[in-house]
């Protein structure tokens, strides 16, 4: 008896966003970075084209993060007090790109000032030679001044900028069309609030095609079957014609794996769940695993384990189904 | 100032014989003697206060706001700590000290008149809907002069059976019922009448009450009042139960939002106060007694001209009204106490009309689907249609009905009182002063605008707001989430001192009280949602009945807007489809109607408790997807865009 085709055939594909320019496109990167343009669900490659490969960014701080557990502190050193070291070490370690997260700014935390925020943009760029995402720290306020300057202190490099988000768009909008920068569009895990940001940004004058969605993320155990449910979804729509959910999407693995107290707590703390060592990796590694099903394009994460982990599973990943 | 005004400031002892008491929102002012009560000078200056006691301080309903001068009273148990910081006085206890400005609270006042909706709404009920037939026109309750032959040795008939017999012919009713107390009467009555009376019957189903036996021919005054029994407003319209008219219409807020703006709340309130229920009872036929006491006195009538009430209302204010316990409403599995009452002696509820004339209630159908809806099929014809229609009524409660006169289908969402005027920084229902239409050329200038009765703009009513938020929607003023563009270069939008925009319609120097009249962030947001839920709820109706808006033959809305609803606005802000223009119609306030035509024809009544129990109800809460969808049409027009094609093409997009 023959197997009858059950292949799906999808509409329309993901958008392809390429990050970082080059110095003939008017940047100083030595490459671009591609994400999206996928044509079928995640592993269906037999339905459509398969799209770039999922990419890693490693997670980077203005600051010296003063809660990171010592398992992950320690592949990292000194560097985690000079972002730019800190980036050129997370880039030996694998990753494809670099994610400045401008935690130092935050009023609660060191309140770094917008001109501290560009000098240290300038300063990772310079260390540097992949394609760069910088990402704000969440209080509007202060992303709408902080992100703008670094916006143009990293103009022609065509960056990744984020995030908007439905209450506070127009600053971030306006900073990328001008200085020629990606943006990254932020929602609460709901389908339809991330159509929402991506309508506001486009009445805005921004192109769909230019957008990345971070449909926010959970870490295993911790919320990740919803995240994956709302990913599913919004990459269905998207490759069912739905032009407001046809974007790549970015999930920030790092930050919420290593939330978890499974991830974090010592060996004395939570003796019988395996030594810190590999227990902190696998749960990153594991919730990025599961993403990257899901539908995920960019991974931004922080350890080298769960990284090499993570990319030998995007090898075997992007080999499945294609004939 | 002169040196007389002066002394009398600087000697206590020397105090002015008078004092000018001010009275707001009216704005009427009067003189009276110091020492005088404020009630007494509301009186005098023909402000209404409402006072059912009659200013012996036992009834706590004459409170009112001091806002400027001194009172003397004494205190009073109907006033709580924080009320009487506020100013708060009952203005029978309050003598005037000085001179006063004193606001009359919404709950205490009368809002005024209610105009019929729109020419079209009238239109609408008048040549459609109104009883055309005298087989139509039998009201609830009539009045019949009837000369009896005096009985003789040879007809020696009782009084009761003579008097059946001579009303059934006149009447056409064939079973009567009638009080004890009427018929020990009767014998007396007829006789001092020389055999010549007037008797009352009302309709109880199989059975016809004669109420009273009356001397004289009184048939002509036959009155009868509808009432829209809202969460927010309470609407009553006199109806002249003879000539098949409306003579007059009167609302107000209801007193009972100071107990909470949903039903929700005021079922806790009553389950949790002792005497709950017995006060809320109370509260609600005393909001329909003012509006009775209200047309009586405009029309000059007395309570005995007024036989019969209507009321609609959604299931809780229902229960409330007739002191019915409303708390297995709110609880699993939601069961109200009846849906379908019969009439009842207005009196006993404590409804001032004639003392022997009756209340009828309008059907519920569910826990959640009140009278309100019924009176609405009722008074749109949806039950008698072969092509499907829709009936959104915007209350409190968004309820919508699909159906014809195969099936009906309804569901209710809470929509909250945003489009009725309430809960917004300047929200007034529409009554003289309403800002009911408005176009702006770009953000600095306004091109037209209308108010209610045409007077000087005191607060925006719904029909305003729907035009509002698309003129501000066209204009780039709000975006699309409805939140103020502040970077705009706009003098009408400023920022409150906590950092909240607001977009200034007018002025104080425009305006008919005095102060700016605009719309604040939070109040778009209010909109918004409002507007969400009723959408949102509609589309998943559609979606169950695996039906489009195109196979929808009539889309009908109903609700408390001004005296028009601008429906290319109403589908530019995602309130209604996006349908040809021709395919939906503003019928305004169909409860009313409903409840009105009941009262003027048995018939129709018989008829809404067959809406009743032919109606399906669709329980929205227990659906997964009304959260989703509400999110996706918490958005101007709409998340997915594709369902508003021409609001699509508008925003240039």
């Amino acid at each position: 008896m023959e197997v009858p085709d059950t292949s799906e055939s999808w509409k329309t594909k993901i958008n392809t966003v390429a990050i970082g320019a080059t110095q003939d496109e008017g940047g100083t990167r030595a490459g671009v970075v591609r994400v999206g343009g996928a044509g079928c669900i995640p592993g269906a490659a037999y339905e459509g084209d398969a799209g770039e490969r999922p990419v890693v960014a490693v997670e980077v701080w203005d600051v010296a993060p003063d809660n990171w557990p010592a398992e992950l502190t320690r592949h990292y050193g000194d560097a985690l007090n000079d972002p730019g070291a800190w980036a050129q070490k997370g880039i030996e370690m694998g990753a494809d790109l670099v994610c400045l997260k401008l935690t130092g700014t935050h009023p609660d935390a060191a309140d770094r000032s917008a001109e501290e925020a560009a000098t240290t943009v300038k300063a990772v760029l310079k260390a540097v030679d992949v394609p760069l995402i910088v990402w704000g720290c969440g209080v509007p306020e202060k992303d709408n001044k902080v992100l703008p300057a670094c916006a143009s202190a990293a103009s022609g490099e065509n960056c990744l900028l984020g995030s908007i988000t439905e209450k506070n768009y127009r600053t971030l909008v306006a900073a990328c069309l001008a200085d020629g920068h990606k943006l990254i569009s932020e929602s609460p895990l709901d389908i339809n609030i991330a159509k929402q940001v991506n309508i506001l940004a486009q009445d805005s004058g921004f192109d769909l095609k230019d957008i990345v969605i971070f449909p926010t993320t959970g870490a295993l155990g911790y919320g990740l079957e919803y995240v994956y449910s709302i990913m599913e979804r919004g990459r269905i729509a998207g490759l069912s014609g739905d032009q407001l959910l046809q974007q790549p999407v970015i999930s920030d693995v790092g930050a919420e794996a290593w939330r978890a107290k499974e991830a974090r707590a010592s060996d004395d703390d939570v003796p019988g769940l395996g030594p810190a060592e590999r227990r902190g990796p696998l749960w990153e590694g594991i919730t990025a695993t599961n993403l990257l099903q899901a539908g995920g394009d960019i991974f931004i994460m922080r350890h080298p384990e769960a990284m090499k982990m993570f990319k030998e599973a995007v090898d075997e990943f992007m080999g499945v189904g294609s004939v | 100032m002169n040196d007389d005004a002066k002394s009398k400031k600087h000697t206590g002892a020397d105090k002015p014989a008078t004092v000018n008491i001010l009275f707001s929102p009216d704005g009427v002012g009067v003189e009276v003697p110091r020492g005088t009560s404020i009630l007494a000078a509301a009186r005098k200056a023909g402000v209404f206060i409402n006072s059912l006691c009659g200013g012996d301080g036992v009834c706590g309903k004459c409170r009112v706001n001091v806002r400027l001068g001194r009172v003397r009273g004494r205190t009073s148990e109907f006033l709580t700590r924080d009320e009487i910081r506020e100013g708060f006085v009952l203005a029978c206890e309050a003598n005037a000290e000085s001179d006063l400005v004193v606001e009359i609270p919404e709950t205490s006042r009368i809002i005024g008149e209610v105009r019929e909706a729109d020419p079209t709404a009238a239109r609408f009920s008048a040549d459609e809907h109104l009883p055309r037939s005298a087989e139509e026109l039998r009201p609830l309750f009539r009045k019949h002069y009837i000369e009896l032959t005096p009985p003789t040795l040879e007809d020696n008939t009782a009084d009761l059976e003579r008097l059946e017999f001579e009303l059934g012919k006149v009447s056409g009713d064939t079973e009567f019922q009638m009080g004890l107390k009427v018929i020990r009467r009767l014998p007396e009555t007829l006789r001092k009448a020389n055999w010549k009376v007037t008797a009352s019957t009302a309709y109880r189903g199989a059975l016809t009450e004669i109420t009273d036996v009356a001397p004289g021919n009184t048939a002509r005054k036959n009155l009868g009042i509808a009432v829209d029994l809202g969460t927010t407003t309470v609407v009553a319209q006199l109806i002249d139960l003879v000539a098949g008219q409306t003579i007059g219409a009167a609302a107000k807020y209801s007193a009972q939002i100071p107990y909470g703006g949903d039903v929700v709340r005021r079922i806790l309130y009553v389950a949790r106060e002792p005497d709950g229920l017995a006060q809320f009872q109370e509260l609600t036929a005393n909001d329909v007694c003012m509006l009775v006491q209200e047309l009586q006195d405009r029309y000059r009538l007395g309570i005995g001209d007024i036989s019969a009430v209507v009321a609609a209302g959604n299931t809780t204010m229902m229960h409330l009204l007739l002191g019915l316990d409303p708390n297995e409403i709110r609880r699993e599995p939601y069961v109200g106490v009846a849906y379908g009452p019969p009439p009842f002696r207005a009196a006993e509820l404590g409804i001032k009309i004639d003392p022997r004339g009756l209340l009828y209630c309008m059907p519920c159908i569910s826990s959640f689907v009140g009278a309100d809806i019924v009176a609405g099929v009722l008074a749109t014809g949806i039950h008698k249609r072969d092509k499907l229609s829709i009936l959104i009524d915007i209350g409190t409660n968004g309820e919508i009905v699909i159906g014809n006169r195969e099936w009906m289908m309804c569901a209710s969402a809470s929509a909250g009182p945003a489009f009725e005027g309430s809960e917004s920084s300047c929200g007034m229902r529409a009554t003289a002063g309403a800002l009911d239409h408005i176009r702006l050329a770009d953000c600095e200038t306004l091109l037209s605008f209308s108010t209610v009765g045409d007077s000087d703009p005191t607060g925006i009513c719904g029909s305003g707001y729907v035009d509002l938020l698309a003129e501000l929607l066209r204009l780039g003023i709000i975006d699309r989430t409805g939140r103020i563009n502040t970077d705009m270069d706009c003098s009408r939008v400023r920022v409150r001192k906590d950092n909240v925009p607001e977009f200034v319609v007018f002025g104080a120097d425009e305006t008919g009280h005095g102060k700016d009249i605009f719309l604040a962030q939070e109040d778009i947001l209010n909109l918004l949602r409002a507007k969400a839920a009723i959408y949102a709820a509609t589309l998943i109706m559609i979606k169950q009945l695996s039906l489009s808006f195109d196979e929808i033959d009539e889309i009908m809305v109903a609700g408390a807007f001004g005296n028009y609803l601008d429906i290319e606005n109403a589908v530019l802000i995602g309130l209604l489809p996006d349908v040809a223009a021709t395919k939906i119609r503003f019928v305004g306030n169909t409860s009313i109607a409903g409840a009105r035509l009941a009262c003027l024809s048995r018939q129709r009544y018989a008829e809404a408790h067959e809406i009743a129990r032919s109606m399906t109800y669709c329980e929205l809460s227990t659906d997964a997807k009304f959260m989703d969808e509400f999110v996706s049409a918490s958005f101007f027009p709409h998340t997915d865009i594709e369902r508003f094609p021409s609001v699509m093409a508008k925003l240039g997009r």
